[in-house]
This record gives structure tokens, C-alpha cells and sequence, in this order.
């Protein structure tokens, strides 16, 4: 496969997301990680592992540079897991080993309704959040504003199920919607407290991932339940946000279009001309690259197509659907800016 | 400046070596006039390189690689790739202790099922034939399950007139292969389950899979 050289840029990685995440004229399509792109691999190159590199800032911020300083993304994010926060509410965890995700052990709920939430004091300064800010602080640092630094914060939904346990808590919508509401509204509070200390500590953008994935929760869910809550946290977390659902969410685009977040990062089951279409320019896409069948199990050649495709259909920034495997193969990732430089030149944007 | 390597394409890793400090070994292939193989680790912790080394001797000695012109980098004799058979006995090879490397396994095993032994025969030019010593209904029934698991696990060529064979299809002899993978082949149905359970460690589920 040729690879055509990239003509000086004209702007900076920072830049060119800050931008895309605007919808606002770019030198070429950023590739952009709103969640994690670590690898066993990568964890060894800098000797960051699983589980210390989700727990120990240092660590933390050496894994996630990664991205930027050897698969030529544009963005750094160095929260990789979607646990933090669930730590340090006081959840059970297990943090697990180098080669697997730590989790939130949800049969072992903390809460069971509106009266037990409670957001502790230390929320910001329990180790495992601690961490999270020190290695946005490190990064800022180290890098200046070469390049975007994305944060996450967690939704209420998605905290729902940790704190509750899944089942619980999608009962409870079912048979309490208000008490579901209520819920929701008291545990957002972490979400806008751990958003606004990452942007505090530097970061450009937060992933707010709020699981209301399209496998359990309907489009009219999302509008019952979050539609209106999202559109509060554009104006209580001053920053760009992208709003992370997995699964296939077409069925709620136009909602989430609505809600003024900056970008959406949007799962592979959903089509990248599909998607563009519904959400009109109101929001920008990024991710779809797909995770377990092309990044994991296929080679550079069908990450290229997929790239392509996303290019073709003007998705403002590239980049995988999720979190990748802990064992996605590295040349795979290293494939996505070199598309993605590819096609801008035979496109003649640079 | 990046530190990682442009080593072709990786078709196998394993991700955590419990025999030297967790590191993650990657077998690495590049198409340089045959597919070509490298067994390459990212780790600079202390064991990592003799660890390499020793994974490399075993996939010479136990599953018939030989060293390619380039140092470090292996091939088949018959310069095919055998993606499935490599990448089975790689993970196979990674679990051996470092020490003394292995002979080649021979190419019969006693089979729990059969009650007997059963064997692999090279008839030669790629094609194996399988068959159990005893000759009784059980035996007959395994070594024809036998071949199935071989065709199964290494994505080989199956001979329809005859349950017993398979053919590698490259016209080379494959005895180290066939003896390093004689177990799997017995016991198809949990390596295959194995290698699924091994394909969904380390993918991140929504709370709602999890």
C-alpha cells in the first residue's frame, strides 16, 4: 500500500480537534480517541500496565501519550477505563490484570433508591479520580498545546447502573420513572463536579459516556430520560463535550442532536452517511471505526476502508467506535492517520 | 520520534506471560518472497530477550520452522504461511517454561475417548492419515474425529473419500506440527472454546453486557 507524504500542516493536533469538534474548517480530518486506545503492547513499549496504569497518574499519562507519540493521533485520553468515578462513589471493584478492563461489580449494589445517594466529599480527591487529574496535569504539561487532551466524566446513567446494578436500575425506570429522575438528578452533580476538575487540571474536551445503549434503552428513553439532563451539562461544564453511547442509536440522533453537545461518538452498528444525515450539521460525529471485527480481528487494508468510508461521508474526526481490545494489534491503530492523511491527498485537501 | 517497529502484520499475540513478568509476546509475519515470522515483545523487562529466544528455539524444534535469511525472522520449509496451525502452536509454545527446549511430540497420544492410542501417519507430499493401534468401533470413530479436528483446528483440506485424511496442500511433510498439535486436535471442541473465551478477554462491555 502506498503511502503519500503528508504536506506540512497547518495547524496543530489540539487545533484541528478544537476545531472539528466545532464543526469549523480543518487542514484535514482529525483522528480522535474520546476513549481509550491502550493495548497490552503499548503497555509494555512504555512499561504502563493494566491495572497500575488505571489507578497511578504517571503511569496513566505515560500509557496515554501513546496515542499521539506512537500512533499519530491527534488527541490524547488518558482515563481509559469508565470506572473511576464508581470507585471512588464507593463501589466494589475488580481491578483485574494487564490484559483484561477493570469493573464495577454491579451484583454488589451500593444503592437502592434516591434517599441512599450521596456524593462524597472526597469524590475529587479519592485516589482513582485523584489520578485521573494528576495525569491531565502531567500531560498539560509535558505537551503544551501540541495536542488535545480529552477528559471523561461519567453520566448519571451510566453511574445509575453501576451504584444500582443494571437490572435495578432499568426496573426502577420502568416502574418509578420519577424516582428514576430523581436519581438521575442527584448523582449528575458527579458528573459535573469530576467534568469541571479535569477541565481545571487542562483538558480541552471531555467523553461523556452515558450508557443508554441501544441493546436496553429505546430513542424515546433517551429523550424521556436524558435528553434535557445532557443539554444541562453543555451549560454546567464548560467545554466541549462528546456524548459516548454504544450500540446502534440512529433511533435517538435527533434527540442528541438537539442537546448542543459538541460531537457524538457514535458505534459502528450505525452508518456513517446515515448518521451524518440525521444529525444535520448540528453535531459532529467521531469514532465508528469498528472495534471487535476490523481493528481486532482484521488488518490495516479493512481499517483503511472503514476510515474511508467515514471520510467520504464527511464525519468530522475519525477514529474507533470505543474502547479498543487491550489486544488490538498496534499497525492496526497506525492505520487510521495514515488513511486518514491518504485521503485528504487524493482528495487534493492538502 | 516513535518507539514501536513497523514489523508486518501480527497475527497472534499472547497477552500475558506468566512465565517472564507478564510481558506480551506478538508473532509478528512480513511477505518477503514467503510469509516470514517473528516472535517480538515491546518489553524491556529483565528475562524479555532470553524469553524471545527461547519461544523462537521452540517453534523451530517443535513445530518445524526454520530460520529465515533475515536474523530473527523464521519460515516453513515449504515457505506457506499455515496462519491457523502457527498461530495455535504459538499460543501452545508460549506456555512452556523457559528452560531446556522441547523435542518434537511424537505423532501418537493415548486418547481418553478411544481408550487406545491413536496416531497420525505421513503419507507423504502434505497428506496425513489418522488411525487408531487398537482396532475396535470407539478407536475407529475417534481417529476420524481425529482427522475432523485437525481439517477444523489448522483450516486444513479435508479428503472426501476418505474421513481419515487431510492434506496440508503445500506437498511438504508437517510431522512437528502434527505431533505439537495432536492434543488440540483431540480435544477440538475446548481448543475452540478456549480461543473464544481468549477473543473476548480484554474487549471493554457496556455496563449493560457486563
Amino acid at each position: 500500500m502506498v503511502t503519500i507524504s503528508e504536506p506540512r500542516p497547518s495547524m496543530t493536533s489540539r487545533q484541528r480537534v478544537l476545531a472539528a469538534l466545532q464543526r469549523d474548517p480543518v487542514d484535514r480530518t482529525p483522528v480522535c480517541n474520546p476513549t481509550s486506545v491502550a493495548t497490552v503492547e503499548l503497555m509494555d513499549l512504555v512499561d504502563a500496565h493494566f491495572p497500575d496504569a488505571n489507578r497511578h497518574a504517571e503511569k496513566m499519562a505515560r500509557l496515554a501519550a501513546t496515542s499521539y507519540t506512537e500512533l499519530g493521533f491527534d488527541s490524547i485520553m488518558p482515563v481509559f477505563s469508565i470506572i473511576q468515578e464508581s470507585s471512588a462513589l464507593g463501589c466494589q471493584m475488580q481491578w483485574e490484570q494487564k490484559d483484561n478492563w477493570p469493573t464495577v461489580k454491579m451484583n454488589q449494589p451500593i444503592w437502592s433508591g434516591p434517599e441512599d445517594i450521596r456524593i462524597p466529599d472526597n469524590l475529587l480527591t479519592h485516589p482513582d479520580t485523584k489520578c485521573v487529574l494528576d495525569a491531565i496535569r502531567l500531560l498539560r504539561k509535558e505537551f503544551g498545546d501540541e495536542v488535545a487532551i480529552i477528559g471523561k466524566t461519567m453520566g448519571p446513567w451510566s453511574l445509575g447502573y453501576h451504584c444500582f446494578g443494571v437490572e435495578k436500575f432499568l426496573l426502577m425506570s420502568l416502574d418509578d420513572p420519577g424516582k428514576t429522575m430523581l436519581c438521575l438528578e442527584k448523582m449528575k452533580e458527579a458528573t459535573i463536579r469530576f467534568g469541571r476538575a479535569q477541565i481545571d487540571a487542562g483538558a480541552d474536551a471531555l467523553t461523556l459516556p452515558d450508557h443508554a445503549t441501544g441493546d436496553l434503552v429505546s430513542g424515546e428513553y433517551y429523550n424521556r430520560f436524558l435528553r434535557e439532563l445532557h443539554t444541562e451539562f453543555v451549560d454546567l461544564i464548560p467545554i466541549p463535550l462528546i456524548l459516548h453511547i454504544c450500540g446502534r442509536t440512529v433511533d435517538r440522533m435527533e434527540y442528541i442532536a438537539q442537546t448542543g453537545m459538541s460531537a457524538f461518538h457514535y458505534d459502528s452498528k450505525n452508518g456513517a452517511a446515515e448518521s451524518m444525515d440525521l444529525v444535520n450539521n448540528r453535531i459532529s460525529l467521531v469514532g465508528n471505526i469498528n472495534n471487535p471485527e476490523t481493528l481486532y480481528a482484521k488488518g490495516p487494508e479493512s481499517v483503511r476502508e472503514e476510515v474511508y468510508s467515514n471520510l467520504d461521508a464527511g464525519v468530522q474526526l475519525v477514529g474507533p467506535e470505543c474502547a479498543i481490545p487491550l489486544q488490538t494489534a498496534i499497525e492496526n491503530l497506525k492505520e487510521i492517520p495514515l488513511a486518514v492523511r491518504d485521503w485528504h491527498s487524493e482528495h487534493g485537501d492538502q | 520520534m516513535g518507539k514501536t517497529l513497523e514489523l508486518g502484520r501480527r497475527i497472534e499475540v499472547h497477552s500475558m506471560d506468566t512465565h517472564c513478568q507478564d510481558i506480551s509476546l506478538g508473532l509478528y509475519c512480513q511477505d518477503v518472497e514467503c510469509p516470514q515470522f517473528l516472535v517480538h515483545t515491546y518489553s524491556h523487562a529483565e528475562g524479555s530477550s532470553q524469553r524471545v529466544g527461547f519461544i523462537r528455539q521452540s517453534l523451530i524444534s517443535m513445530i518445524g520452522l526454520e530460520p529465515a535469511d533475515r536474523p530473527g525472522w523464521l519460515q516453513f520449509p515449504c515457505r506457506k504461511i499455515h496462519q491457523r496451525a502457527l498461530k495455535r502452536s504459538f499460543l501452545d509454545v508460549c506456555k512452556l517454561q523457559t528452560g531446556k527446549v522441547p523435542e518434537p511430540k511424537p505423532l501418537e497420544a493415548f486418547d481418553k475417548k478411544a481408550e487406545g492410542n491413536l496416531r497420525v501417519v505421513s503419507l507423504g507430499d502434505g497428506l496425513y492419515r489418522t488411525e487408531a493401534v487398537d482396532d475396535t468401533d470407539t478407536g475407529s470413530k475417534r481417529a476420524r474425529a481425529l482427522a475432523r479436528g485437525f481439517v477444523k483446528l489448522c483450516e486444513l483440506e479435508a479428503d472426501e473419500a476418505d474421513p481419515l485424511r487431510f492434506d496440508f496442500g503445500c506437498q511438504s511433510t508437517h510431522d512437528a506440527l502434527i505431533g505439537m498439535l495432536l492434543f488440540r486436535a483431540q480435544n477440538v471442541r475446548s481448543s475452540m472454546q478456549e480461543e473464544d473465551a481468549a477473543a473476548g478477554r480484554g474487549v471493554l462491555a457496556p455496563p449493560s453486557q457486563q
